[in-house]
């Protein structure tokens, strides 16, 4: 394909065209809406992890300024919530942990709406809390929910290839061993917010900041109960969401019921501590992991067993082995793999989607465990994944079928940037690990697809109008681009019109690092559709065969002629529908990527039309006495396909980094019986600038078939190796292994103190 | 939850006569407003309760720093990265220069006050043990006239102080340090920036003759208030300077605090921590009291 400098805006560095109206405050987030008449919905909230309640609101409602109190009795009809459908949106009679909504009020200001949360009676009647996975799995253990006698979800994985445990048996070199992965919170900068008003009874429009409004909109009617035809999801602009907004939750449909209740708009608007305490976390788990290799260092055998903390109902955070099951089966080539995943009820908080989506907590343990084996095999861990190495042309146990794939390059690539083999200092470590992840869309529904209208008007403005959503990740910056590029108009010549189920083509939603892959492609056809139209119009005018006009930079010439005789895309345009049975120059393109469902029971098919790699490598520091961890430089080294915006990857890169450094040495929700002891962004602590290391990032174009111009997804990629790449040299530091994140000081003191 | 800040009445006298006469008649239900970075965290947390802010904002000099006499006076109102980035300071200790970067966030730092830092009286605080190690008073204006309270025995318990109803803490008057003596601060968290105290370790030596004529060591975040390690300092009296006198020093501490368990680290880790800091800040205080940059 096509050479970099080939491309007058692809690759280059261009700030995001949203940074401008952002970083002035000019952008209208949820919590800046104003709406007339809007009052402000607030929800009362368990004051125990598990128990039986009364509730008694009659206090409440008589509080002036209060408009509307509801509870489970108010609205009987609504429908459960979360993909297992386990979880009303107001609890009835029982709670199973204190994020677990009890009661709401809509009031003429926040302050009335605490006052009347305040005065709202509840009476509990403790039950025993379930707070630990063991615990809940035991005989006696009490029992959450009706439905789960056992407090195991019905759903579980078992995806097999091969005879693992046969080729476990027979390795020349074996090891085990458990990690465990802590709770995380995305800590959005914006947290959640909702406001809805309803014209007449079956009239609704949502203000949203959902990263899926179409499948919002389908939830909504589901539990509410009315068509969603009749339903509207404007996206506010969104302040971040990294898989937090992934799913509808009690909150959004509280706000519904609020504003039906009182005829008038409602929002909800969550302040930090609610955020850490009722939004979705990262899923936690405990996972074992076994490797068998031979004497030469060919992995034989994988078994990776884990058992996930679901808290009290399900959100996606349940579904995450499914993508678990990408790495297990098929980061590096393993002949016989099994995985095994069960789900735990408990009376602690639960969790959805997060970046990476189960991928980070698999790569830790299964990178931290081949290390581990390399050591008893007694080879170098470089050695031993070069003897391993995924290729082009694979196809996997879980039948990933690998086209482009730069794991060599990028493992070859971030080692020497990191100086893998100079000698290390006392206390000094060195390490590194690998990743895989869908980089070309993932098939998780029926529809993996995007739609994308462009069109151009009179002034050579294009528009591009999509279902796709921004949550900061700079997709619309990556769309103008390919616009830009298409059709050699300038960037700010072009906007983006997104947010807006009424107008905004069904768009699976922003997951799966697959906005910039599938609403690439829908946009880069689009606009060669468009162009293919602008091309006959302007041959038509000059007279000639199309094939003989020539498109650069946004002029159109004849062959042989020179540009300066051309016509610009806006004179071409008019031309076409100033007349009688005129056009108008826009095409619709919808792109639904080759990929496949998996079978639900097998995990088997081809889940993403393309693979990302990457490779993470740092060079730490450990401190002796206190157990601090100092990463002294981290290189990234990522098969991105194709670089489309280079300022914007390294943005993504160098956000993921600093969110796999929080994972691995900091992040870390602390729960004491079901009660979260640290939900602020004090004690609860985020990287900072000042703890970042100085960073490298190598990107590898391995110029994907499939990729709009080669690129594959990248938005997940940069933290889900972080991890794994960090507690490696921290090994090699300490000569101890942790397989608990995060890495604290205090834990890697008491590791060296194992050591000695 | 705390979205909503309560109704409260802010008063802003222009002297501290009306400040002292506002907090007596206001009682228990005013607080003293100065940066404001914990207390307004507390009142939307709903942790202090009061109707009433008295603000010193308008009250003139109370951010001052200046010499008297021999000694060093810094205004209550004035904020960490002003005494961070004052001259008079850096000359005269510059292990407060320390400890002011060390708290929270350069942000922060911009409205938080010597005085709040003092008078909130939070055992993590990162600018009393310092203070303490090189013998600060406090001044403070009552209804009746002043008095002045030497800091170390100002702290009373977690967020309790020796201050009577209707004083203000006007300023922090620091002696003129002894010849040949050095001091430091070394502080452990979690993180290099808006991180609260693991543990934090102030140390001031004293050299003659090659031998440490007088120390003191206080220890912040380990104790119900910053306190002085004195048997740890007696320790080194008249001793010569080495990393097993340190080390010896640094043991005694360990058992003059009394860390507990929270968040930020068990009371047994806090334990090690105390001691490597006391060590480190040993070592710090006697090359800067030899006049050798620190490390």
């Amino acid at each position: 394909m096509t050479e970099n400098n080939e491309y007058n805006v692809i690759g280059k560095r261009v700030p995001k065209v949203d940074a401008r109206e952002k970083a002035t405050g000019a952008a209208i987030f949820g919590h800046d809406l104003r709406l007339p008449g809007m009052l402000e919905g607030k929800i009362l909230r368990s004051k125990r992890a598990h128990a039986n309640f009364t509730i008694d609101i009659s206090k409440a409602e008589k509080i002036p300024g209060v408009v509307a109190v509801i509870t489970a009795e108010t609205y009987p009809h609504v429908k459960n919530l979360g993909f297992l459908q386990d979880n009303p949106a107001l609890k009835k009679g029982k709670v199973c942990s204190y994020r677990d909504e009890i009661a709401a009020v809509a009031a003429v200001n926040p302050e009335t709406a605490e006052d009347a949360i305040n005065a709202i009676e509840v009476e509990y009647e403790d039950l025993p809390n379930v707070c630990d996975i063991e615990f809940a799995c035991m005989e006696n253990a009490p029992v959450l929910h009706e439905h789960a006698p056992d407090n195991i979800l019905k759903h579980r994985y078992d995806f097999v290839h091969g005879d693992p445990e046969k080729a476990l048996e027979e390795a020349d070199f074996k090891v085990t061993s458990t990690y465990r992965l802590q709770y995380v919170a995305h800590c959005c900068m914006e947290p959640c917010f909702a406001a809805a008003q309803w014209d007449g009874p079956d009239r609704l429009t949502v203000y949203s900041t959902t990263q899926i409004p179409h499948l919002m909109q389908r939830d909504l009617g589901r539990v509410l109960g009315i068509p969603a035809a009749h339903i509207r999801i404007k996206q506010m602009v969104i302040g971040g969401a990294f898989g937090s907004k992934l799913d509808t939750y009690p909150y959004e449909i509280i706000t519904c019921l609020l504003a039906k209740k009182t005829g008038r708009p409602v929002r909800i608007a969550f302040d930090r501590e609610e955020e850490f305490i009722a939004s979705v976390t990262r899923q936690p788990a405990v996972i074992t992991v076994s490797h068998g290799c031979t004497k030469d260092g060919k992995l034989t055998a994988r078994i990776f067993d884990a058992v996930l903390d679901n808290g009290s109902n399900s959100s996606w955070g349940a579904t995450t082995p499914h993508i678990m099951a990408n790495p297990v089966s098929s980061l590096y080539k393993v002949e016989n793999v099994r995985m095994k995943a069960k789900m735990v009820y408990t009376n602690n908080a639960y969790a959805g989607a997060f970046r990476g989506y189960g991928n980070p907590q698999a790569t830790f343990a299964i990178e931290s465990n081949l290390d581990e084996l390399a050591k008893v095999a007694g080879i170098d861990p470089l050695e031993l994944r070069r003897r391993n190495f995924n290729e082009p042309g694979e196809t996997t146990p879980q039948d990933l079928k690998i086209t482009t794939c730069g794991m060599k390059e990028c493992t070859e690539a971030a080692v020497e940037a990191i100086d893998y083999d100079k000698p290390l200092e006392e206390w000094e470590g060195v390490g590194f690990a690998n990743m895989i992840h869908v980089g070309g869309g993932a098939r998780i529904y029926l529809s993996d697809g995007s739609g994308v209208t462009v069109k151009v008007d009179d002034f050579g403005r294009v528009v591009i109008i999509t279902g796709a959503t921004e949550i900061g990740q700079g997709t619309d910056t990556a769309m103008a681009m390919i616009a830009s590029e298409e059709l050699g108009v300038p960037l700010e010549n072009i906007s983006i019109l997104n947010s807006d189920t009424d107008y905004g083509m069904w768009d699976a939603g922003v997951h799966a690092s697959r906005t910039t892959f599938i609403v690439g492609n829908a946009t880069l056809r689009a606009c060669r559709m468009v162009k293919e139209q602008l091309i006959e119009a302007a041959a038509k005018k000059m007279k000639i065969e199309p094939g003989k006009v020539v498109f650069e930079k946004g002029v159109f010439y004849p062959e042989g002629g020179s540009p300066e005789d051309g016509m610009k895309v806006d004179k071409v345009a008019r031309s076409m529908h100033f007349r009688r049975q005129g056009k108008h120059p826009m095409a619709t393109y919808y792109y639904d990527p080759p990929n496949e469902l998996q079978d639900m029971k097998t995990l088997k098919g081809n889940v993403s039309s393309t693979y990302a790699y990457g490779t993470h490598a740092c060079r730490v520091k450990v401190d002796p006495e206190t157990g601090k961890v100092k990463i002294l430089k981290f290189v990234a080294a990522h098969d991105v396909g194709k670089v489309i915006n280079r300022q914007g990857i390294e943005g993504q890169l160098h956000g993921g980094i600093a969110q796999g450094i929080g994972y691995a040495l900091m992040e870390d929700m602390v729960f004491e019986d079901g009660k979260l002891l640290n939900p602020n962004l004090l004690d609860y602590k985020l990287v900072m600038a000042r703890d970042m290391p100085p960073m490298e990032l190598i990107f590898i174009e391995t110029d994907d078939p499939e990729g709009p111009y080669g690129a594959k997804g990248i938005g997940e990629a940069g933290l889900i190796p972080t991890a794994a790449a960090i507690a490696n040299a921290v090994e090699s530091a300490i000569g101890a292994r942790i397989r608990d994140l995060p890495i604290t000081p205090e834990k890697v003191l008491a590791a060296i103190r194992g050591v000695k | 939850m705390g979205l909503t800040l309560p109704e409260i009445e802010i008063h802003e006298p222009e002297n501290l006569k009306e400040a002292c006469a506002l907090l007596k008649k206001l009682g228990r239900n005013a607080r003293i407003l100065a940066g404001g970075t914990d207390l307004i965290v507390d009142l939307k947390e709903k942790r202090a309760k009061v109707s009433h802010l008295v603000s010193l904002a308008e009250i003139v000099d109370i951010d001052r720093i200046k010499k008297d006499g021999k000694a060093l006076s810094i205004g209550a109102g004035a904020t960490a990265n002003r005494i961070a980035a004052n001259s008079m300071v850096a000359r005269f200790l510059p292990a407060l220069v320390d400890a002011c970067n060390s708290m929270a966030s350069y942000h922060i730092r911009n409205l938080a006050t010597i005085g709040g830092n003092i008078a909130s009286a939070v055992p993590s605080a990162d600018l009393p043990p310092i203070l303490i190690v090189a013998d600060a008073k406090v001044e403070l204006q009552g209804p009746r006239g002043k008095r002045k309270v030497k800091l170390e025995n100002f702290f009373k318990g977690p967020r309790r102080t020796d201050m009577k109803p209707g004083e203000v803490l006007t300023r922090i008057i620091i002696p003129a340090q002894p010849k040949k003596s050095g001091s430091s601060y070394h502080k452990f968290a979690l993180r290099n920036a808006t991180a609260l105290a693991v543990a934090g370790v102030a140390a001031r030596v004293e050299m003659e003759k090659g031998l440490i004529k007088k120390a003191a060591i206080a220890l912040g975040a380990v104790a119900p208030t910053p306190k002085l390690a004195k048997r740890a300092a007696a320790a080194l009296r008249k001793k010569k300077p080495s990393r097993e006198l340190f080390e010896k020093a640094a043991a005694i501490a360990v058992r003059e605090s009394k860390p507990i368990s929270d968040i930020r680290g068990s009371a047994e880790y806090r334990r090690d921590i105390v001691e490597v800091l006391t060590r480190r800040a040993l070592e710090d205080a006697v090359a800067r009291a030899r006049g050798k940059k620190r490390k």
